[in-house]
């Protein structure tokens, strides 16, 4: 490798890069606005569920289930009492209520005669992860209801439960929906950048300056690679800077060693988007493909919507194939956790593994003469 | 005539890049399947270890009561120290400790349970600790007393979707999304590459008015997404996701139709603001997004930000993905959805004209 060489691929891309008004400004947007818009937007914390009730027993035992939702601002948003239950199927079908409470005539009667009684909970299904968490809302608010009752009547329960969330006192799931981007942004706008860098020349026939000059393969596609990683730093400390300062995540562990791990990251990325621009022509495939790798990959098979260890054996197998994984796992553990280096080693190696990996196979395929 | 030619040349360009094609069709089967498939957002196999310093029959039987599917018992730990371990490597979403004489106390009344969950898991945190905290009151009241206690007990009742079954919803987002992003990419592709290539001046001094030119792109690239979303519908969606197609699958295709014809003509917009790929690579993610983001297609309108909500009403894919899931999940007819049907076309027609006017000043 010579660096002469490296340093020119460099200084002539940064060059493209200047003299083009509009990518300068919005290969740095494209990282922020995808911060802001999942980090404001990408809320998984349920809370707002619009709901309605339904008292048809009007007795001061149904009244204080009701006062029991009512109460409860954070998670549901109470828009009402409804005559009819038909009333609540309407709106839930209208897409207006997600989620109903019918409680129904001789609620109380029952009770006191010292018969269970039974109250319906309607829920829309269409989110079903929303379906499922107000559905376990709703049953603690009644379980509440019901302990409050015995304690009253008969005996407290013979057991106590003390829950406690380790890593994210409060549970609170934007931390990690925020943090948790940093890998997935890194995973997919480095990639794309770095198989444009290429794919362009193809497509536009600069290549064949590339074929016809001294330069090798290696020194080619470094230099390249450099200047993408180049780029793609600035873009780690912008969405990096977004994720602290304006949404207020803490960050724990060490700084340091997390900007070697997020060099390492995009440095296997950058890799990547090299590799896929060894087999395709066109910007538009290039650009896709990425997408196309990253997203699902990103979002669905990092752990970052569902824990990668309780995954199905197919899909738990899956996740362990690609980068996103492990750069999740390091953020996490950086982010929330304040890990040391020891838990994190077996990621970082297999993030290096992934860079030499892919850069190796970059080079391999990468072809210097007409086929 | 000159017309269908330019449609036939355009259809060409599209299929002769074959990397292309085969990123379709596997945007529209495979990719829909795997998103489906691959992700459960329920409670699943949730690991946990436990740390029973009490070791009685009463403790193992408490511990007993957390089963699959939901849960998953992976072992006991002996000391203290592992805790902090297995949470921190992720080895588990939570360890149940159970104190000296647990069951001691648990005749006393007094007994205690300590729930320890993996905070960065935050979603699946929560339902762990909801569903195991459920069962184990319901252990202890049925220990309590034999016969049935006076109880407020809850019925309920899942529309469009019993059994919570993520699958649907899922494979019906991504196959949204994957729309979305074809939408906004080919048909800006497909100009940018005429610029690229340096096409774009025999088209200009062609006798083609701007308009026929932009149909003939809109049509051939609608046309190839009407396909892919046919296609999924009834290769991956129905057969394999078992989504239940409540509604019409005519007027599906009618909204489907309506947002994808005036979309793309946004795509265009795109095209035509965009020098090269990069670009466009670009500003369609950044389009993209706030318009997925804004639809509702990933969270639902209520759970954004007060400022956020207003906005919703300008993204032309809300109307039509409120459609969708009411017409795949709910079975409504158009009686319900006239107002989405005129927004979307309003809105979808707004955009149309925008791009035409901005196509009419390149050209």
């Amino acid at each position: 490798m010579r660096f002469r060489q490296i340093k020119s691929i460099y200084i002539r891309e940064w060059k493209e890069f200047y003299r083009d008004k509009i990518s300068r400004v919005v290969v740095f947007a494209m990282p922020t606005i995808i911060m802001l818009i999942f980090g404001y937007g990408l809320a998984l914390d349920i809370e707002n569920v619009p709901m309605a009730i339904v008292n048809q027993d009007k007795t001061p035992a149904s009244r204080e289930l009701c006062y029991k939702f009512m109460e409860n601002r954070e998670y549901f948003d109470f828009k009402g009492f409804l005559p009819k239950a038909k009333g609540l199927e309407h709106g839930i079908l209208a897409g207006k209520l997600r989620f109903g409470l019918v409680i129904p005539p001789k609620f109380e009667q029952r009770l006191k005669r010292g018969f269970p009684s039974e109250v319906q909970v309607l829920i829309d299904g269409s989110f079903p992860t929303r379906a499922s968490v107000s559905k376990t809302y709703a049953l603690s608010i009644i379980n509440g209801f019901n302990l409050e009752r015995l304690s009253k009547t008969i005996k407290k329960l013979p057991l106590e439960i003390e829950t406690r969330y380790w890593f994210n006192e409060n549970l609170k799931q934007r931390n990690i929906t925020v943090c948790g981007l940093i890998p997935i942004i890194l995973s997919i706008s480095p990639t794309i950048f770095a198989s444009l860098l290429i794919v362009k020349e193809k497509e536009r026939g600069s290549i064949y300056n590339i074929w016809t000059s001294a330069i090798t393969k290696i020194e080619f596609l470094f230099g390249k690679q450099v200047f993408a990683v180049t780029i793609s730093m600035v873009n780690f400390f912008i969405i990096f800077l977004l994720s602290i300062l304006l949404f207020q995540v803490p960050f724990k562990g060490n700084f340091f060693l997390f900007l070697f791990c997020s060099f390492l990251y995009i440095l296997a990325s950058t890799a990547q988007g090299l590799l896929i621009s060894c087999f395709v022509n066109t910007q538009v495939v290039a650009l896709l493909g990425s997408l196309l790798i990253n997203i699902i990959i990103g979002f669905l098979y990092s752990g970052y919507l569902v824990p990668v260890s309780s995954m199905s054996k197919d899909a738990y197998f899956f996740a362990h194939l690609f980068p996103p994984y492990y750069g999740l796992s390091i953020t996490k553990a950086l982010f929330l956790k304040a890990a040391g280096l020891k838990i994190i080693l077996p990621h970082i190696l297999a993030i290096l593994i992934f860079y030499l990996a892919y850069f190796g196979l970059a080079i391999h395929f990468f072809k210097k003469r007409e086929t | 005539m000159r017309f269908l030619s330019l449609l036939k040349k355009e259809f060409l360009q599209f299929i002769r890049n074959k990397g292309l094609v085969i990123l379709v069709i596997y945007f529209f089967t495979l990719d829909i399947y795997l998103a489906g498939v691959g992700i459960d957002l329920s409670l699943k196999n949730a690991k946990f270890f436990v740390y029973d310093r009490d070791m009685s029959v009463a403790s193992r039987e408490i511990v007993s009561q957390l089963v699959s599917p939901w849960f998953l018992f992976e072992g006991y730990l002996q000391d203290d120290d592992l805790i902090d371990t297995v949470l921190l490597k992720d080895q588990a979403m939570g360890v149940v400790c159970l104190p000296h004489n647990f069951s001691k106390h648990l005749k006393k009344y007094r007994a205690k349970i300590q729930l320890l969950i993996n905070g960065s898991e935050a979603l699946m945190g929560y339902l762990f600790s909801g569903y195991a905290s459920q069962i184990f009151i319901n252990y202890a009241l049925e220990g309590m007393q034999k016969q049935r206690l006076p109880l407020a007990e809850a019925k309920t009742r899942v529309f469009f979707n019993p059994n919570m079954n993520s699958r649907y919803f899922m494979g019906i987002s991504e196959l949204l999304t994957v729309m979305v992003m074809l939408v906004f990419i080919l048909p800006a592709a497909a100009l940018v590459r005429e610029k690229e290539m340096g096409n774009i001046e025999m088209l200009l001094i062609s006798p083609l008015r701007p308009f026929q030119f932009m149909l003939a792109k809109v049509m051939v690239m609608a046309g190839i997404i009407i396909i892919g979303v046919i296609l999924s519908v009834f290769l991956i969606i129905k057969p394999i996701l078992h989504v239940p197609f409540c509604g019409s699958f005519l007027l599906f295709l009618l909204f489907t139709l309506i947002f994808v014809f005036t979309t793309s003509a946004f795509g265009l917009f795109i095209g035509a603001v965009s020098k090269n790929m990069l670009q466009v690579s670009q500003l369609s993610a950044i389009v993209l997004m706030p318009t997925l983001f804004l639809s509702g297609s990933w969270t639902p309108i209520e759970a954004m930000p007060d400022w956020l909500r207003p906005l919703t009403y300008l993204s032309p894919l809300k109307y039509y993905i409120d459609a969708s899931y009411s017409i795949i999940l709910k079975g409504v007819g158009l009686s319900y959805l006239w107002p989405n049907l005129l927004g979307l076309t309003f809105l979808g027609s707004v955009l149309f004209i925008l791009t035409g006017y901005k196509l009419r000043r390149l050209f």
